[in-house]
């Protein structure tokens, strides 16, 4: 209020005519008479200053209300959109949950009802395609779960002939599966599995792709 | 020659991309060379393709003249100007012979392998060449040692039969052959009272030197065959290791051998035999 | 008495080489091709393990774990005999003790790469009725030292494998099996 009392000049004339006032107030002390007859000027004078003050202090406020005003009203606006985009993740996030969850729950259903031979291929295939030697044992843990034991005998047929087969040296699963991880190729595919009565295969027979 | 060309221009074309990493070069040469005794046999005899894919009896280019006679071009070491170009034709024309072909056989005889070999003997490295041969046994086969040739055997035998030399005199037997004991006192001379007709077998020397310990294999510094299969003609195979695409196992001597005399004396002159 | 004789070695030759050449002629084409195919795969098998142990990436741990499984390639006893250009000498090596050097090569970065080509000889029968016969393959060999020394070469690999009928039990029943070991190996470096 002050700044903007400055900037019109009013302060300076205020306290050149407060000292003049003062100066006319001590040589008036001699001369009243003069000195009452500018009161009502000096006294406008305050007046309006005064005014002017207030009322400059007044806009000066009613502008930083409004401003202050505005911003609320914007960062309202903004928690609100902000708030909405959040609401908004939160219920994408959800639905991904949710199909990811049916995909999962689709997945293992079709797994639990897939034949062992696609699911023992998927994992021949990830073991073989694997990034690194964690995830391919990994993969091999899961695989052997589907065996009586590590034990369990892997034979390979290299070639068939009026019903005869070729075998390749006879393997264990375990052997089979390392085998696998170390050359990174899935020569072979299943062509007979055998079981026991839990479910467990105890025997495997794969033969060489042409 | 034309066909080597050609074949390196068809492997070039089907395998000329680079193999990992950049210092990988086409395949090509190793295709042309004939990498193995094996398939020296097999493309001499007309039984595989050029990418080395067997051809069996019954199969249409199996031991077909046409293949055979591209084959022989690149059979040979170019190098060599030893034998002529006439003379290689002269013998493509007998082994592609319609009436009797002329075909290698691996299990045969008339065909050998010249092993030289170092062996350490009383601590200083000796050269021996063991001649050896394929032959049958049991179930199968296998390679046995026909013969041995070394420069320190010779020297155990030398001998002038031309001088007089040292002898036992014609009534040595009179007086129950006592001069055998001065005949034995010079180690060096006794080979002078071998009959004539004596001819060591070096291979029994080596097998003794052996048993005894002194000598000692070191390696096998080269091998090279010696075939006498084909009627009237002997042929050297050699190995060669050298840039370019005539290379591996090839033909590095030839000659025309008009009789069995010839055919004797090449023989001995290979053993080192005296004729 | 001595037509009889001559008449029975005529008899005796003919059943030997008869024999033979059954033997010989015991597997189809077909068959053949199949046990080549398998003996290949077990020569690539090898690369890949050479190749890991040459690695210096490899782990100690690790490289010594893919020796104990190449080492089982081999029948017991097979050797390198390796010879460079410059010199017709041969060296020879156990099998364990060339992967051993491998993997202990002072070089900072190597790389062990096999062409593709490959030539199988026939299978041959041993005295003892084993088959045998060489695979021939090449190898491009780069090693890289930090300080910037750079060695590299091409080597042509004779490797003997052996093929052999066996049987063994499995649940109960017989199973005949072909199997595949590899034997030595000559090295041979190849010129430029």
């Amino acid at each position: 209020m002050v700044h903007n009392l400055l900037a019109i000049g009013v302060i300076p004339t205020i306290l050149q005519s407060g000292i003049k006032i003062n100066s006319n107030l001590i040589f008036k002390h001699k001369n009243s008479n003069t000195m009452i007859s500018r009161l009502p000027r000096l006294f406008v004078t305050v007046l309006l200053c005064g005014l002017l003050i207030v009322t400059g202090c007044k806009s000066k406020k009613k502008a930083l209300e409004a401003q202050a005003a505005e911003k609320a009203r914007m960062e309202q606006e903004a928690a609100a959109k902000k708030q909405k985009e959040e609401e908004e993740a939160r219920r994408k996030r959800e639905e991904d949950e949710k199909a990811r969850a049916a995909a999962e729950e689709e997945a293992r259903l079709k797994a639990a009802s897939a034949t062992p031979t696609a699911k023992l291929d998927n994992y021949f295939n990830a073991i073989a395609s694997s990034g690194n030697p964690s995830s391919a044992n990994s993969s091999i843990n899961e695989a052997l779960t589907m065996f009586a034991s590590g034990q369990t005998p892997v034979l390979i047929v290299i070639a068939e002939e009026n019903g005869q087969k070729d075998y390749d040296k006879p393997t264990t699963i375990q052997d089979y599966l390392n085998y696998l991880k170390d050359q990174k190729k899935n020569l072979n595919t299943i062509t007979d599995v055998k079981f026991d009565g839990s479910g467990k295969i105890t025997e495997l027979e794969l033969t060489r792709k042409k | 020659m034309r066909f080597l060309i050609l074949f390196a221009l068809l492997f070039a074309f089907i395998h000329a991309e680079a193999q990992l990493g950049d210092e990988m070069e086409d395949e090509t040469k190793f295709y042309a060379q004939t990498k193995q005794v094996n398939q020296f046999f097999r493309r001499f005899n007309g039984e595989e393709n050029g990418k080395g894919d067997r051809y069996n009896p019954g199969d249409r280019q199996y031991r077909n003249v046409k293949l055979r006679k591209k084959y022989l071009g690149m059979l040979f070491d170019e190098s060599n100007r030893t034998f002529s170009n006439d003379l290689k034709v002269e013998f493509a024309k007998d082994v592609l012979d319609k009436g009797a072909p002329g075909i290698l056989d691996f299990h045969g005889a008339g065909w050998m392998a010249e092993v030289q070999t170092v062996f350490s003997v009383a601590g200083k490295d000796q050269p021996v060449t063991l001649f050896m041969q394929l032959e049958p046994d049991h179930l199968g086969y296998k390679w046995v040692i026909a013969k041995v040739y070394s420069d320190i055997f010779a020297t155990y035998f030398k001998r002038d039969t031309t001088k007089v030399g040292q002898f036992l005199h014609p009534m040595s037997h009179e007086l129950q052959f006592m001069n055998l004991r001065k005949a034995f006192m010079n180690v060096d001379s006794v080979a002078q009272f071998a009959s004539k007709g004596f001819v060591p077998e070096y291979i029994t020397l080596f097998l003794y030197e052996m048993k005894k310990g002194t000598m000692k294999f070191k390696y096998v510094s080269d091998v090279k065959f010696h075939f006498f299969q084909i009627n009237g003609w002997y042929f050297e195979l050699a190995d060669f290791n050298r840039p370019g695409y005539n290379t591996g196992w090839l033909i590095s001597n030839l000659v025309k051998i008009n009789n069995d005399r010839d055919k004797e004396a090449l023989r001995k002159f290979i053993y080192h035999e005296n004729p | 008495m001595f037509r009889i004789k001559y008449c029975l070695s005529i008899l005796l030759a003919a059943f030997v080489a008869a024999n033979l050449s059954a033997q010989n002629a015991d597997i189809s084409p077909q068959r053949k091709q199949a046990i080549d195919s398998l003996a290949l795969e077990k020569v690539r098998d090898l690369s890949k393990y050479i190749s890991i142990i040459g690695n210096k990436k490899t782990p100690y741990s690790e490289a010594t774990r893919v020796m104990d499984r190449a080492e089982e390639l081999f029948i017991p006893g097979s050797e390198m005999g390796v010879s460079s250009i410059s010199t017709k000498e041969v060296n020879y090596y156990k099998v364990r003790k060339y992967f051993e050097r491998l993997m202990a090569l002072n070089y900072d970065r190597v790389s062990i790469q096999w062409y593709d080509i490959h030539y199988i000889s026939d299978l041959e029968r041993q005295p003892d009725g084993r088959y045998v016969g060489v695979v021939t393959i090449y190898q491009r060999f780069e090693g890289v030292s930090d300080d910037g020394l750079k060695y590299k070469d091409t080597t042509k690999k004779d490797i003997t494998i052996y093929v052999e009928r066996k049987k063994t039990q499995i649940a109960g029943r017989t199973i005949e099996f072909w199997d595949v070991l590899l034997g030595d190996i000559r090295v041979t470096e190849t010129s430029a």
